[in-house]
């Protein structure tokens, strides 16, 4: 994990300039390694705007992999209007509100699934985040995603079988859970 | 007696059509109130959730879950959050490590005076049973060095000393063990039960479910 700006504004800021670079440039995996890393800092930080870049380096970098969308006669236009919101002279966390809403439609209106790219960047990161330690509500709440979207996402994941998972033998957690339910 | 419920638990279980188990166990379960919204309010309002949240209401409305909400709940959910949100200390900031949802649970175990809580979730599991696991946990993960808070790890571990934690995997060990439902008496349905329950996100590790085969099987 990188974190090596103490400073929460400063990382905030490059992480930012990364974004806009990545996506100028078609840089589909950059992106999507940006995304990690602004959620990994961003649970340990708890920072809104790190999320946000995450998500929205998710969503851009899982539209760069859709042919559909990349190579669709609207991309070109929906790129256009993505970079000028992004130079915007705002705040980062309206700009990055307005993104959000901005990805959702491009997806709703050219996607395949029912579920936009934005819902599933949320589940993705949370996942992310849960895996690193914190509980898995604080990961929804931090991303926005729901607690059953997101146990069923966990569930599909070896986040579970990671070392130090383990607190107690089954034997001992059997034995708690008779004298809980009957004996 | 009345055992304290998760939404990681309940959920779980009612994926694979086992709230049944709680209906044939002679024991109530409790949720708190934040509790309900996560496994009824919110899912209600959802295309994809919302048939789950009818069935798991049909539990609520049947008593076999009752929902409780009182200021002490509240009030010590919130002494345990701001504890466990101060255990871990990275670069002179604390990581917020559990939402007041988490502790809620755990509340209500204080306030009924119960020593079981039933959740699936992994790190509310770590901080009942072994803060110096989730931090060794934390830093394999993460990479970095946390300062562990001594005086927050030795209040929680006061708060939480007494605290069993099962997890809906046990619940359904439980069931096969006792031949609470014929259809899952083999030893394939011990396991394809635990796996299923493991898919929608209970924390058991493939390690537990093997021992569960050998103990139970």
């Amino acid at each position: 994990m990188v974190l090596d700006m103490d400073d929460t504004r400063r990382l905030v800021d490059k992480y930012f300039a990364e974004l806009i670079a990545y996506f100028e440039n078609n840089q589909e995996m950059e992106l999507r390694e940006l995304s990690n890393r602004a959620i990994e800092s961003a649970a340990i930080k708890q920072d809104k705007t790190l999320v946000d870049i995450s998500i929205v380096a998710y969503a851009l970098a899982k539209f760069m992999t859709k042919p559909h969308l990349f190579g669709s006669d609207q991309w070109g236009k929906f790129k256009q209007h993505i970079l000028q919101e992004l130079k915007k002279k705002k705040s980062l966390a309206n700009i990055l509100d307005a993104i959000i809403g901005d990805i959702s439609g491009f997806d709703t209106n050219l996607g395949n699934y029912a579920r936009d790219v934005i819902e599933k960047a949320r589940i993705k990161q949370a996942s992310r985040a849960y895996a690193l330690g914190i509980s898995l509500k604080r990961a929804g709440e931090l991303t926005g995603a729901s607690m059953s979207s997101l146990l069923d996402y966990v569930g599909a994941t070896k986040i579970h079988d990671r070392p130090y998972t383990k607190t107690k033998s089954v034997v001992d957690r059997y034995k708690a859970t008779k004298r809980a339910l009957g004996e | 007696m009345r055992i304290p419920c998760d939404s990681s638990s309940l959920i779980s279980l009612s994926d694979n059509c086992l709230l049944r188990i709680l209906e044939n166990s002679k024991k109530k379960f409790v949720i708190p109130k934040r509790v309900k919204m996560e496994i009824f309010d919110a899912p209600f309002s959802t295309k994809r959730f919302k048939l789950r949240a009818i069935q798991i209401n049909s539990y609520l409305k049947r008593g076999v879950i009752e929902v409780i909400d009182n200021p002490f709940i509240r009030d010590y959910a919130e002494k345990i959050t701001d504890l466990a949100n101060s255990l871990l200390d990275y670069n002179g900031d604390y990581i917020k490590i559990i939402h007041q949802g988490e502790a809620e649970v755990i509340a209500c175990a204080k306030y009924l005076n119960e020593g079981t809580v039933v959740i699936d979730e992994r790190t509310s599991r770590h901080l009942i049973e072994d803060t110096g696991l989730l931090k060794k946990y934390m830093e394999s993960r993460t990479g970095l060095g946390l300062e562990m808070n001594g005086t927050a790890q030795k209040r929680l571990a006061k708060e939480l000393g007494g605290i069993s934690v099962i997890r809906s995997a046990e619940i359904f060990a439980y069931a096969y063990e006792k031949q609470l439902f014929p259809q899952y008496s083999s030893k394939g349905a011990l396991e394809a039960g635990l796996y299923a329950l493991k898919f929608s996100g209970c924390s058991i590790t493939d390690e537990e479910i093997k021992d569960y085969i050998e103990l139970l099987g």
